[in-house]
């Protein structure tokens, strides 16, 4: 009896311990993860393209047909490509990912050059010169101009004017006026004169015959607002006068177009004539009063490629009926206008050593201003953290304004004035009033048919506080990214792009270190995996 | 950790048990003791194949010392997700072991306890076999990389039996099948991973916490024995 009860309980104790190993356990695998790094660079853009007057993303909650278009232009543009390696540029909610193409090492002594031009529906055609010297995220901000959403300091008008058959020609003279912009910076504006008999043709040489619509738009030179929209701003490299950086005068865009089939305009066999006004205060790139006589460069810019062509110069006077100086030339071909001083520029400029109560990296929003015309040459965001970067693209033999701020349109956090733009090592203090605390996040991006397999991309990072404006906060390199550049106890949205996708996060207190971010690709950014 | 006591006690269950034997039958005591006898075994199992050596002084107890090992390599190539899976497992370890035999009419029916030093490990590599192309983009398989997870169980693992046979033979061979488990603790995970899947380390705490439940590790165990002392 006792052996067979010792008997049981031993075979019952074995029955158990197997009874726990073999229930309590799960597979080895379950919920494991198999993580890539996915990305092709770290050299990244995140480009965000803003409504100028109401700083909302272009395109934001409208169809593909109404997104911004691009389109690369200079001597490295075949060095970018999309975050994904795709030539295949899409622009999506007014964002988009390029990136270096791998076998490609930005430096110093490499520098990755080229131009980003731009168009949406209903929006001025623009474009912005880039340059990459290291590895790193960078912001490229281009505000573009809604006509039907004018900023401050620009004026716009349509009209339409009638061609006869054949060579005839305009039926009648036309003189087509923008009227004054809204700003406080000085009143002016810019006409179009159309004499009768003026033949127009497309691109192709055919005559334009009917009624054809004329689109006039006028910048203001002083207005900030007016001129951190300037198509194809500042800091440029012009097809006949190399790098340069603009001191303007006034911008004008024309186009024109046959109503009936929507063929624009290209050039004229006689001239028409642009009238330019120039408001009070104007200077030129040597910070000298612009008067009657004054010399004015007039240059011209093609839409397609962002190329800016010096056409010549115009003798600016006083208009006896207004009072106001104004330059007038003939103009053979449509493009856009601009009144432009300039200097010859330094694609690398001064060391600039920034001293800063960043505790990591931070991006804040930074602009470099001509220091005799007080003209916009750069505006982004750029990392403030203390370290060291080199000025691009700034004016030779001219002194600069640097100046910091929280974000854009926010508070002054710093300032530097460079006597030499192009020369010397400057220090730069940068006191935030935000930002002092790190936050960490890690980016998975999965695929729907394979759940075990998360990708961790090389991509810009934006975030946007509720109630705010998306701002560059830098790139997450393979998925991970750090920041100091939010406020903490702030809610924020995030966001990035990827293979056509505008991806956004859900809204999170920043009351911890640690996020995850977790996002499910579409099927086509998935497929080859 | 209730786990552990209850291995405790089970282990220690036979032993008080087998005590309060021997005092109740002092008077078959001296009846039950030596000459010693000793056996030399070899086996074959779930912990490998290996060879035992065991003794027999009283009547109810052996006591055996043993040692196994065996070491297998798996290869996979995988030629639909163009992947190649490498592993190496290697089985064994050295332990000492008491088989007590407390039943009178089975007498080859008895429990074992023993603590074996594991030489328990798991070692096991993936990488791909072909390169990734995105459009401009592409990588090699090399450059993809490799994941190499190993496991290992605690060193000294206590282990709980029920045999039948003697490891002792009464006569000059005998045949003794076992069935148990040693307790390895939650096996521990290192991982390595190289190239554009060197992130994919993060996940061990994951596999580490999967496995935290393998605490026994089940044994089965074939011997043939052979008597090296005179019958």
């Amino acid at each position: 009896m006792m052996n067979h009860r010792r008997y049981t309980t031993a075979l019952a104790a074995i029955g158990l311990i197997a009874g726990i190993s073999i229930t309590g356990c799960k597979n080895p695998k379950e919920d494991v993860d198999l993580i890539v790094d996915s990305g092709i660079t770290e050299a990244t853009m995140g480009l965000r393209f803003v409504n100028a007057r109401t700083g909302e993303p272009v395109g934001a909650g409208l169809l593909a047909n109404q997104q911004v278009t691009i389109s690369l232009h200079g001597v490295d543009a075949d060095k970018i490509v999309a975050a994904n390696g795709s030539t295949d540029l899409i622009c999506n909610q007014g964002f988009m990912t390029l990136a270096v193409r791998s076998d490609v090492n930005p430096s110093e002594s490499s520098p990755v050059r080229f131009r980003v031009v731009c168009s949406a529906p209903g929006y001025l055609k623009t474009s912005q010169e880039v340059t990459i010297v290291q590895l790193g995220g960078i912001d490229v901000t281009i505000p573009m101009v809604e006509l039907a959403n004018l900023p401050d300091g620009v004026a716009a008008t349509n009209s339409t004017v009638t061609n006869g058959s054949g060579t005839s020609g305009t039926v009648s003279a036309a003189t087509i006026t923008t009227g004054d912009p809204a700003t406080t910076y000085g009143s002016s504006s810019a006409s179009v004169t159309i004499p009768a008999g003026t033949v127009m043709r497309d691109e192709t040489g055919t005559i334009l015959t009917g009624a054809i619509g004329v689109d006039l738009a006028y910048f203001n030179p002083l207005d900030p607002s007016s001129t951190q929209s300037f198509p194809g701003g500042f800091s440029v490299t012009s097809e006949t006068d190399g790098d340069i950086v603009f001191s303007t005068g006034g911008f004008v865009s024309l186009e024109m177009t046959r109503e009936a089939n929507g063929r624009a305009v290209k050039t004229f066999d006689t001239p028409i004539t642009l009238t330019v006004e120039m408001p009070d205060n104007v200077v030129d790139n040597g910070g000298n009063a612009v008067a009657a006589g004054t010399t004015c460069p007039v240059w011209s810019y093609d839409t397609g490629t962002g190329g800016w062509s010096f056409e010549g110069n115009a003798i600016a006077q006083t208009n006896p009926g207004t009072g106001r100086i104004e330059v007038n030339f003939p103009v053979t071909h449509l493009s856009y206008w601009n009144i432009d001083w300039f200097n010859n520029s330094c694609v690398l400029g001064a060391t600039i050593n920034v001293n800063s109560n960043l505790a990591c990296n931070g991006y804040r929003w930074v602009e470099v201003r001509h220091g005799l015309t007080n003209g916009l040459i750069y505006q982004g965001a750029r990392d403030m953290q203390s370290g060291q970067f080199r000025l691009l693209n700034v004016p030779q033999n001219t002194p600069i304004k640097i100046k910091v701020f929280e974000s854009q349109g926010g508070a002054m956090i710093g300032s530097l004035d460079v006597p030499n733009a192009c020369a010397g090592e400057h220090i730069l203090t940068v006191n935030s009033t935000s930002g002092s605390q790190q936050m960490n996040l890690v980016v998975n991006l999965r695929c729907p048919d394979r759940p075990d397999l998360i990708f961790r991309p090389t991509l810009p990072i934006w975030a946007k506080p509720v109630g705010g404006s998306w701002q560059y906060i830098g790139q997450m390199v393979n998925g991970n990214f750090s920041s100091c550049a939010l406020t903490a106890g702030g809610t924020y949205n995030f966001s990035t792009f990827y293979d056509g996708e505008f991806i956004v996060s859900n809204t999170y207190t920043l009351d911890q270190t640690d996020y995850i971010f977790e996002h499910e690709l579409g099927s086509d950014a998935c497929s080859g995996f | 950790m209730k786990r552990l006591i209850l291995v405790v006690l089970i282990a220690l269950g036979p032993l008080s048990a087998s005590l309060a034997q021997t005092a109740d039958s002092t008077k078959n005591a001296t009846a039950a003791k030596g000459p010693l006898k000793v056996a030399l075994g070899i086996q074959v199992g779930s912990m490998g194949p290996g060879l035992n050596l065991s003794f027999e002084y009283f009547k109810k107890w052996n006591f055996r010392l043993t040692g196994t090992y065996v070491q297998a390599n798996y290869s996979e190539n995988n030629t639909e997700l163009k992947y190649l899976f490498e592993s190496t497992a290697r089985v064994g370890g050295v332990g000492v072991y008491a088989d007590w035999f407390p039943f009178n009419k089975a007498r080859g029916v008895g429990f074992t306890v023993g603590l074996a030093y594991s030489f328990i490990k798991l070692d096991a590599t993936g990488r791909s076999l072909v390169g990734y192309q995105s459009n401009d983009f592409a990588v090699t398989a090399e450059e993809i990389g490799e994941i190499t997870t190993s496991f290992k169980t605690n060193p000294v693992m206590p282990y709980l039996g029920l045999g039948f046979g003697r490891s002792v033979p009464n006569k000059v061979v005998n045949f003794r099948f076992e069935l148990g488990a040693y307790y390895m603790g939650s096996p521990s995970v290192d991982m390595t991973a190289t190239g554009l899947v060197h992130q994919t380390v993060e996940e061990r705490d994951k596999i580490q916490d999967n496995l935290k439940n393998y605490m026994f590790y089940p044994s089965m165990t074939f011997n043939l024995n052979f008597k090296l002392t005179k019958p």
